[in-house]
């Protein structure tokens, strides 16, 4: 049957299933493919469009339909929630996910790290997560790692930002190592961000969709669900409506599908707005609450040779040396709180990133093979809230306050010394004024810079809490198990469960916990 | 090789706004009474726009409301002897498709910031942004660029990030910015074909 496009459905349509997965990124993708293989008649409703490369994911010794073009604006408005254009209320922060069948790991850079032991010990802790202990998430970090071919990058992969990144890292003595790949047969063409056209970044569209397919899972892309459907306390399916891709308004087309589990996987920006919209899960009053997304800075350097960040690995090369804040025996913000990577953007990107505007901002242009970049995602610790508005349409607000902005102003000074050392001849801010910083004693500029709405913009890709995994039901959406506390036969099956930013790319984290609720759904619940 | 291209020159030195609560008050008000303002006049001036080249019709904005933004593209990405401009490479009807691709929220979002760029250079220059010569445009937006006001800075970053991304992802713009671009043919997807 393989994957049906919302242009081949038409009117009302029904489906009965065992299981419904909504989303198919690294959380549904995964549970969709595990309970197929086990023989479950499972559905998938996706919201974006399937788009391919040059070979075709579910029969790879076909071509493909070249859609993943590496042309920045088709991209980004195929694969990119809300066409790469959504932010928060004021503006100061882009939301970075993904809308397409495989969701934002057919965007994302591939790096693939396992949770680090003391996260998952504060969600023990803190929160009460049983069961998510290291040795116990081992077994599915070494399948995935299997499944998705991670490794770490290899030396021929590094471009020159990351080979600058390592010098800069190696003069000041931070330590860094080379970030775990899920790749295979890579040509280091450098559109991981566009979505890879070689089928060689191990996506959910190129690995766990294919498999769940071909283990006969159905695949509806362009539906998006409107609701999910419950009775008598227990989820029964949910009702979705069809979108055309060519104007990405609904259809007319409109599908039901009732199964007696229902696994919520829209993401960590789509899940907590859809159990609002539907009225469900939430008696603890968290569901949108808490939320986190790893913010990012970027500070670029302008070297005295080619550097040529677009192409190639983006972040071959990490630093784990600030991965956690720093606090004096007050608690007080010292340094850190950031995982600090290699930048790569493409033209468009970079020339909304850079300063300036007519001749100014096109000696920038002109000097973009010279380019090079850090960027740092915040270990974000002020939450954010996601709301519907009178229309059922989700907002955002996400603080650039607090720790959150002392770490933010933390990495640029960090980011701006890695690239001095590397040898860059004068490093600047992303801020409308370009803020330069040539050496050491230019860095308290960083301190006042302004980074508020219309100064800086701040990525935001790896939302995490608005469901929030806890032991309580006063302090949480869903159990450990990811069943909803208020719903039986609901789980949630993506990021939104962390109940913390996850401190790494939390890919890897998202497939573990997906692994582990399709051995419970397995174990318990589905017929 | 090094290039000969030498870097953009130093800005002045950056002043610290810090933020407080009243402070932000204080310009929230001010960005209300501005958006109401630009409405206003928008409306009560009719907003009669200049004329468009032959053949240019905007799905989504207004004349007016276009108009603006065509003046924008102009100062963002104004060509030069060997590469073309936003205005060259149709970026203001790029951004109006776009639009017409994204609900009323970021709509009315792209119009409120162009109205506030619009009717805002009457109080700071006696004209309307549209009707500026260019080197006073200049100075209007480098005014925008560093308010102190988040709402006047929003309004001009937000649709500058538009015209640079719109403008920077077509192939005739890579034209002497050394990108030597992708690697696999452009291709409309299923849907379009």
């Amino acid at each position: 049957m393989g994957i049906v496009e919302g242009f081949e459905i038409t009117g009302e349509r029904r489906e009965q299933a065992d299981v419904l997965v909504i989303g198919s990124g690294a959380g549904g993708a995964t549970v969709a493919m595990r309970l197929a293989e086990a023989g479950k008649r499972v559905v998938v409703l996706e919201r974006g469009g399937y788009y391919t490369g040059l070979v075709d994911p579910l029969d790879p010794t076909r071509p493909g339909r070249g859609e993943l073009d590496q042309r920045e604006d088709d991209m980004l408005v195929r694969i990119d929630g809300g066409r790469g254009l959504v932010t928060t209320r004021d503006g100061n922060v882009t939301l970075t996910y993904g809308s397409c069948v495989g969701g934002a790991t057919v965007h994302y850079w591939a790096d693939s790290y396992r949770t680090p032991p003391d996260r998952l010990e504060r969600w023990a802790r803190e929160f009460g997560l049983d069961g998510l202990s290291e040795d116990e998430l081992r077994p599915h970090f070494e399948r995935i790692e299997r499944d998705l071919n991670v490794h770490p990058a290899e030396e021929a992969r590094y471009n020159g930002c990351n080979r600058l990144f390592r010098s800069g890292l190696e003069a000041l003595g931070w330590h860094g190592e080379p970030v775990p790949q899920a790749r295979k047969g890579c040509v280091g063409s450098g559109y991981c961000m566009q979505g890879c056209a070689y089928d060689a970044k191990q996506s959910m569209l190129v690995t766990y969709v294919p498999r769940a397919v071909r283990a006969g899972a159905r695949v509806f892309a362009d539906c998006e669900v409107e609701r999910i459907l419950a009775e008598g306390g227990r989820a029964v399916g949910a009702a979705a409506r069809g979108i055309d891709r060519v104007t990405g308004r609904p259809s007319g087309a409109r599908i039901e599908v009732r199964a007696p589990l229902v696994v919520l996987a829209a993401g960590g920006y789509g899940s907590a707005p859809l159990l609002l919209r539907s009225n469900l899960a939430n008696s603890s009053g968290l569901v949108g609450r808490k939320l986190h997304a790893n913010p990012c800075s970027m500070v670029f350097g302008l070297f005295d040779r080619d550097v040529v960040m677009w192409r190639d690995i983006p972040a071959a090369h990490g630093c784990d040396e600030w991965r956690l804040a720093r606090r004096d025996s007050h608690g007080r913000y010292l340094e850190g709180g950031y995982l600090l990577m290699p930048n790569q953007l493409g033209p468009a990107v970079l020339a909304a990133f850079l300063p300036g505007f007519g001749a100014e901002h096109r000696r920038w242009m002109e000097a973009m093979p010279r380019l090079g970049g850090t960027i740092a995602w915040i270990d974000d610790v002020e939450t954010g809230r996601i709301t519907l508005d009178a229309r059922g349409e989700p907002r955002y607000a996400l603080p650039i306050a607090g720790d959150n902005a002392r770490m933010l102003r933390d990495s640029m000074k960090k980011g701006a010394l890695l690239l001095l050392a590397a040898g860059a001849r004068e490093v600047f801010l992303p801020d409308p004024l370009g803020t330069r910083i040539r050496d050491e004693r230019d860095l308290p500029r960083v301190d006042t810079v302004e980074i508020g709405p219309g100064a800086m913009n701040f990525a935001a890709p790896h939302p995490a809490g608005a469901c929030r995994m806890g032991k309580d039901p006063t302090r949480s959406v869903v159990a450990p198990t990811g069943e909803s506390h208020d719903v039986r036969g609901l789980y949630v099956a993506d990021p939104s469960v962390f109940p913390t930013a996850v401190s790494v790319d939390p890919s890897e984290t998202i497939l573990a916990f997906s692994h582990r609720l399709a051995d419970h759904l397995l174990a318990h619940a589905v017929a | 090789m090094p290039r000969p291209h030498a870097p953009p020159p130093e800005p002045p030195a950056l002043r610290a706004h810090p933020i407080t609560r009243r402070g932000f008050l204080q310009r929230s008000a001010a960005a209300a009474a501005c958006l109401a303002g630009a409405g206003l006049l928008q409306a009560g001036c009719g907003g009669e726009a200049l004329p468009l080249p032959p053949g240019e019709h905007p799905l989504v904005l207004g004349l007016a409301d276009y108009g603006v933004l065509r003046a924008l593209c102009a100062r963002l990405v104004p060509g030069g002897p060997n590469h073309p401009g936003a205005i060259d490479l149709h970026v203001p009807l790029r951004v109006d498709r776009e639009l017409s691709f994204h609900g009323e929220r970021l709509r009315s979002d792209v119009r409120d910031a162009l109205r506030l760029i619009e009717w805002g250079a009457l109080l700071t220059r006696l004209q309307r942004f549209s009707r500026l010569d260019a080197r006073a445009q200049d100075a209007e937006l480098e005014a925008l660029a560093r308010s102190r006001l988040a709402v006047r800075r929003t309004a001009f970053q937000g649709v500058r990030f538009l015209v640079m991304f719109f403008h920077y992802t077509q192939d005739p713009a890579w034209a002497g910015i050394g990108y030597d671009g992708p690697w696999v043919a452009r291709r409309a997807p299923a849907a379009l074909a």
